[in-house]
């Protein structure tokens, strides 16, 4: 037989590198597909984020700057010092290799360098070759290299290719959280200019208007006036929400994408009905604002200092509107930066000192878990709403949904948010059903375009990181019936539709506040003939 | 022996090499990992791939035309038109079923006229490979169809924004 | 290729060892000075890389959350996946510490075709990990016996429970069984697993097959060639009461054991090994959840930070903003001034 051609190797022109070279020896071809686009170099000049120029990742000369690995070293020494993560990181690792195929880039592509380990082996090594006595001495030996150009690029790839999920790090018996080394690959990049576009013009969006789009104050007013349409359509009920209000009680801030996108368009109604029904039921006071339009936070896909920027927007707003705490809307790496780095970050500048610890004017619930940063999720909001009786929900408009639940990776490792959005998701609709054990909950996939790479031109690799998950959807669509994917986060909301289509066409991704829109009933409504889509409710003798 | 139960009888090993030839596709340690872990949720590409190739030959072994495979090789395809392999590449796994059969048949069949003896399989097997063809071009669709739409609304969104868009243009 | 490098460098540093001490009759620097040297690198070493991330910065609270949060009163939290006290954080870190915890996530139930229900061998990691290192640190207290006079009662017991099987004389030791087999797993799961073999480096090898030439060289001593045990115990007893003594009658095993430990023990303080201390500092485990609660202080500061004021946001869009009714901080002439 071994004289014999390999029969696929027959009919196409494979031809792999022998797999017996060492991962260093490994040239990283860049593929169209996998990766994002450079940045344009007016966004990134915009928010005066260095060595802004233009380039192409396909092109041999990167336009760096003379000195480029003098950058690089500093930067990498200056972040050693100041994050005992990083450091620890990246002399701890032990390779036992747990992490190995937990990644759902890995899963999905098979490419041995997104394996967790070997993308912080990425950075590690060239940490050891330049940085440790043992590594300088005995260079490959020790598993150092020098960084030249090549390695460069190799980072650039494969730390655009990585959504910051933390899913590795929950296996890690050390705790080595990849997406801790991605953040600091990805600033060390920043400040030689490599950026992505579909990063970096958000950012400079998110600055100069406040929402990813770059929508201008008037536009936003717009948008939500014209879903207060819709609403009045469907419910015959017209929401009349304030903006930039003094003087109310609490500001709502949500993703953008919520505002701009389908699905989240729904969820986004269903904010104005929960809001517009506390309003009429309870006098409830929420302002939304068009400066801190943005609850997602694109600075942190860039650098800890971006993420400090555009963050401090939020309790900025608050303070002047003087609101006394901040409500969250649905939106996954914005949990993660307002649970563990908002207060720390922007909390001794920036927040007011009329802020209070949030209390439910409606239930008087104290959330002593948000004491400090005083942001409440919505789901823990509406969750307690619920639990105190004060909606009234009907599940049957929901009957034709048979709803699973996708828990998104930043509330789910970053913050712990398991039980609220199931409370509430199990109050609006009469079928549930888990996915699997080990796809949800801490273990939850990634939909495959966290941190950034939810660009057009990346479509393979999403697909790719995407399977995971869509798999286990595919398991409960096939033996339970289950026909729509629930999710707490804008990203997932924009990403997911289009890999339930090419994955499993039956099955569709809602928000969890569209759901509750379309329950919630208000008093002397009129029949609703559709949901918050358009499209007709079940029948209710059914 | 006939044909028939030469494909039953052999139906391991065969299915088996035909598995290798797929995983053989990617480099050793993502083939490793593909035919490697049983679980359906943490390999699901390798699950997919060792299920349904089992499924479709089993189906075709059986008699039954490439059609009625059609559902376990769109799952397949549709893994492997996301890999960033060249069209070729991604199909290759589909004729290298017809010189698996070929070369066990040589050693089953040392004095017949193995190509006679195959005629009607590799017919079904042809039938396959078109079939890939279609489901793989299928999913290529899907994808810049969702590329389409994507800048078809942004600019329909901008237009909307811009108060280009009123319903007079409608009529 | 790696795996070979480094069981080359083992041999050679056993031949070093054999040479020296059996050969050229260098006995008090194999037996006394080397140990010496290499518990002083171990012990400076140790300490200076705790001390050296000591002084890295914990700027923010990033545990990895892996169980629900402390939220609403009604809904159960996980107070040790997900702390929100001091207490959880150290039960939280003692089962990491203690159980490997996070290795044992590992474990899953497979859902095959059918009903069929399996566990996955990743569970194995998990197995061999702690077996390792509960056997080691077995055999590191039970030699505590050499360094101690009387031996104490608990390192006395542990002895006496290790060698519960009463096989052979000297009786076998289970940890060392256990040990060794637990070593050879971790070694060939290296060679075996494709995506394990493609991650390793030179320095994952040597340590295996340094610990693995002190265990053998060990269990020769014991079993095999039955070295003087009053002797030895009078040349550590010398070395931990600082009057230094070369008895007769310690073969040269006995310093190829020694030596190789001597280099385990400087080598320790550059090597990933390390992960001993490290894992105590890790902030993705450390660190309390509750970080909506409590305000983590960053010891450094961003300087020279720009912000946008919602001050230039309204002298952009003043104009747009009035012409839909949305209040402004100054009236639109003031403002076109």
């Amino acid at each position: 037989m071994s004289d014999l051609p390999r029969p696929e190797a027959l009919f196409a022109n494979i031809d792999y590198t022998p797999p017996k070279a060492d991962w260093m020896d490994v040239p990283t071809v860049i593929k169209p597909g996998r990766y994002c686009y450079a940045a344009n170099p007016d966004s990134v000049n915009y928010v005066g984020l260095p060595h802004a120029h233009k380039w192409n990742p396909l092109d041999d000369d990167w336009g760096l700057p003379e000195n480029w690995q003098e950058i690089i070293f500093n930067g990498l020494r200056e972040r050693l010092h100041k994050f005992r993560s990083f450091k620890i990181f990246m002399d701890i690792c032990v390779r036992c290799g747990a992490c190995a195929d937990k990644c759902h880039f890995f899963i999905g592509s098979g490419d041995p360098k997104n394996m967790p380990v070997l993308r912080a082996e990425l950075l590690r090594s060239v940490y050891r070759g330049e940085f440790t006595t043992f590594g300088k001495i005995l260079g490959r030996f020790a598993g150092g290299r020098k960084l030249t150009a090549d390695v460069l690029k190799e980072w650039w790839y494969y730390f655009f290719q990585c959504s910051e999920c933390r899913r590795c790090s929950v296996f890690c018996p050390y705790g080595i959280d990849t997406a801790e080394i991605t953040i600091i690959g990805r600033e060390l990049l920043n400040l030689i200019g490599l950026n992505i576009d579909w990063i970096a013009t958000p950012v400079a969006n998110c600055y100069r208007t406040g929402n990813h789009l770059g929508i201008q104050p008037h536009a936003f007013f717009d948008m939500i006036d014209f879903f207060c349409d819709d609403i009045e359509d469907i419910t015959g009920i017209r929401p009349e929400p304030s903006f930039n209000k003094k003087g109310a009680d609490i500001l709502f801030i949500t993703p953008s994408g919520d505002v701009f996108a389908d699905p989240g368009t729904y969820t986004c109604m269903g904010y104005l009905i929960l809001f517009e029904y506390l309003k009429r039921e309870y006098g409830l006071d929420v302002t939304w604002s068009t400066y801190a339009s943005e609850g997602g936070n694109f600075g942190f896909f860039t650098s800890h200092e971006t993420m400090k920027r555009l963050n401090s927007k939020m309790y900025m707003e608050a303070k002047r509107l003087g609101a006394k705490w901040i409500l969250g809307g649905e939106c996954g790496h914005m949990w993660r930066v307002i649970h563990q780095y908002m207060d720390t970050l922007n909390g001794p500048d920036f927040q007011g000192s009329h802020m209070e610890t949030p209390v439910n004017p409606i239930t008087g619930t104290v959330f002593k878990n948000a004491a400090g940063t005083k942001m409440v999720h919505i789901a823990e909001f509406t969750a307690d709403l619920i639990k105190h009786g004060k909606l009234n929900l009907n599940k049957k408009r929901n009957a034709n949904i048979h709803l699973t639940w996708h828990d998104s990776c930043n509330p789910a490792r970053g913050m712990g948010l398991l039980e609220e959005p199931r409370y509430v998701a199990r109050n609006v609709v009469e079928k549930f059903t888990d996915m699997p054990e080990g796809t949800i909950r801490e273990q939850t996939f990634c939909c495959g375009g966290g941190a950034g790479l939810n660009a057009g031109e990346n479509d393979e690799l999403r697909m790719m990181g995407g399977l995971p998950r869509a798999n286990a959807v595919k398991y409960v669509h096939e033996k339970y019936g289950v026909n729509m994917l629930g999710c707490v986060c804008a990203i997932d909301r924009a990403v997911l539709p289009n890999s339930m289509e090419y994955w499993v066409p039956e099955v569709d991704v809602c928000g969890l506040h569209e759901l509750v829109g379309n329950a919630l009933v208000f008093p002397g409504e009129k029949e609703r003939e559709t949901d918050l889509r358009g499209e007709d409710l079940p029948g209710e003798d059914e | 022996m006939d044909v028939h139960s030469f494909l039953t009888d052999h139906q391991n090993s065969l299915v088996a090499q035909w598995a290798d030839a797929l995983f053989q596709t990617y480099p050793e340690e993502g083939a490793k990992f593909f035919s490697g872990s049983k679980n359906q949720f943490a390999n699901p590409a390798g699950h997919t791939f060792r299920t349904n190739l089992d499924i479709i030959f089993r189906t075709l072994a059986s008699g039954q035309g490439a059609a009625a495979c059609t559902k376990e090789l769109d799952e397949i395809m549709r893994i492997r038109a996301v890999q960033g392999f060249s069209p070729s590449v991604a199909l290759c796994f589909l004729p290298a079923l017809k010189e698996i059969v070929l070369r066990e048949a040589v050693k089953i069949f040392p004095d017949k006229s193995v190509d006679e003896l195959l005629r009607d399989w590799n017919r079904t097997v042809d039938q396959l490979i078109m079939l890939g063809f279609d489901l793989y071009v299928n999913c290529r669709e899907i994808l810049w169809q969702q590329k389409a739409n994507q800048l078809y609304n942004r600019t329909h969104k901008l237009l909307e924004r811009a108060n280009l868009l009123k319903e007079e243009v409608a009529g | 290729m790696k795996a070979l490098y480094s069981l080359f460098l083992v041999f050679a540093l056993a031949a070093f060892a054999l040479l020296g001490a059996g050969t050229l009759g260098m006995e008090k620097a194999f037996g006394l000075y080397i140990p010496f040297l290499a518990v002083a690198v171990f012990v400076v070493g140790f300490c200076l890389r705790v001390v050296d991330w000591g002084k890295s910065a914990v700027p923010f609270c990033i545990p990895t959350t892996c169980g629900q949060q402390e939220s609403l009163p009604w809904i159960k939290q996980n107070k040790i996946e997900n702390p929100s006290t001091t207490c959880g954080v150290v039960i939280r870190m003692l089962l990491e510490i203690l159980t490997f915890r996070s290795l044992f996530r590992n474990t899953k139930v497979d859902l095959h075709a059918g009903t069929r229900v399996a566990y996955s061998s990743s569970k194995w990691l998990w197995l061999g990990a702690l077996a390792f290192h509960y056997a080691f640190l077995i055999t590191v207290v039970r030699h505590l016996r050499f360094f101690t006079e009387p031996v104490p009662g608990l390192i006395a017991t542990l002895d006496a429970m290790d060698s519960l099987l009463q096989i052979g004389a000297p009786t076998l030791y289970l940890s060392n069984l256990i040990f060794v087999a637990a070593l050879l797993y971790l070694f060939l799961r290296r060679v075996v697993v494709p995506q394990v073999r493609y991650i390793s480096q030179v320095q994952d090898y040597f340590p295996l097959f340094l610990i693995l030439g002190i265990a053998f060289s060990g269990i020769f001593m014991r079993y095999f060639a039955k070295v003087d045990i009053i002797s030895v115990k009078q040349l550590t007893m010398g070395l931990v009461t600082f009057s230094w003594v070369i008895p007769d009658g310690i073969g040269a095993m006995f310093y190829v054991h020694i030596f190789l430990v001597s280099v385990l023990l400087a080598y320790f303080p550059l090597s990933k090994l390390m992960h001993m201390g490290g894992v105590f500092l890790s902030p993705t485990r450390n660190m309390n959840c509750a970080s909506r609660k409590y305000r983590h202080v960053n010891p450094w500061k961003f300087e020279n930070v720009h912000y946008h004021t919602y001050e230039e946001y309204e002298d952009e869009f003043r104009e747009k903003m009035v012409e839909k009714g949305l209040p402004v901080d100054k009236p639109l002439a003031e403002g076109a001034e």
